[in-house]
């Protein structure tokens, strides 16, 4: 709480008590801002770790790559580590939704599944790479460009989709930024697609960290 | 404008939390009695006394599932209500500025 701007605020539910309305304007901001970051699905925090996460695992995997010649793909090490990441952040992003969402009912929880089943199809898409190379793609498409980039191209497409229909803002910016790091990374090549990928995630999240940010102080 | 012209229903330190607190979910989403007891910092039975009072002039509505221990209510915060909150916030705001 701001102390120069300190107004007492009662905290009983007395309604004879004379409630002051400097006091009662306070308690809504100290009310909402409360709400706001109890409800808060990502955290600026949640977000910072994500970036962080990204940007070593997919530098990880770029660093395995960059002297290959010719292409083979991300060692054995960097894969280790890029999805340790990756597994990691996904429990932590489970962790922090339980607890927000814990005891809330409603449209949000049918939005929260269509979000799982977006997971679901990411990873059914994933599976693509298995054909890609049942048909004889070269290294470098099935263990480069397509593992680097696909994802954040369908998951961007998914974010967009799910922000149009919705009329969320800030959905659909994810979306637009996920699909142009999938693009980007496609015509950097499979050696730099790994470093497109970290690198714009990690802005991408500390950009939207900062959003989340200006938005609780708000 | 005087604070008798600000909604007595909402102008009670506990009612203005339950409202503002239901209000910072997204619209037609409810909340447990039991998350809303914990983030208001309540007890049971005052929160149960200011949400019937909310109930009555249809700011907020309740339902219950389930019977004996299992049983969850689950407190939602009506157009009307959202609707009444904005107008006590704009009161408000027109009070403190004329102050």
């Amino acid at each position: 709480m701001d102390e120069e701007t300190h107004t007492p605020v009662p905290s009983t539910g007395d309604p004879s008590a004379p409630f002051d309305p400097r006091a009662a304007a306070e308690l809504i901001h100290e009310t909402e801002a409360r709400a706001r970051r109890q409800f808060d699905v990502w955290p600026p925090s949640l977000l910072l770790i994500g970036a962080v996460i990204f940007l070593v695992a997919y530098g990880a995997a770029w660093l395995s790559v960059r002297r290959q010649v010719p292409y083979v793909g991300p060692s054995g090490g960097a894969l280790a580590v890029m999805y340790g990441g990756i597994v990691a952040w996904i429990v932590a992003v489970s962790v922090v939704v339980q607890r927000a969402t814990s005891g809330v009912s409603g449209p949000s929880v049918k939005s929260r599944r269509y979000r799982a089943g977006s997971v679901v199809i990411i990873v059914a898409y994933s599976a693509f790479q298995g054909a890609l190379y049942h048909a004889g793609a070269s290294h470098a498409i099935v263990y480069g460009i397509y593992p680097a980039t696909a994802p954040w191209l369908f998951a961007g497409t998914a974010f967009v989709t799910m922000g149009a229909l919705r009329e969320e803002g800030r959905a659909l910016a994810l979306g637009i930024v996920l699909v142009a790091i999938g693009i980007g990374g496609a015509f950097a090549g499979p050696v730099a697609a790994w470093l497109v990928s970290g690198v714009g995630l990690c802005v991408a999240l500390v950009g939207f960290a900062a959003l989340q940010a200006t938005r609780r102080r708000a | 404008m005087a604070t008798e012209e600000l909604d007595p229903l909402i102008h009670v330190p506990a009612r203005l939390r339950i409202l503002v607190t239901l209000a910072a979910l997204v619209d037609g989403d409810a909340l447990s009695f039991t998350r809303l007891q914990e983030l208001i910092g309540l007890t049971p039975g005052n929160l149960i006394t200011h949400l019937r009072k909310l109930e009555e002039v249809g700011y907020v509505e309740s339902e219950k599932s389930g019977f004996g221990a299992t049983s969850l209510t689950r407190v939602k915060l009506t157009e009307r209500g959202r609707r009444a909150l904005g107008e006590y916030t704009a009161a408000l705001r027109d009070l403190l500025t004329g102050l």
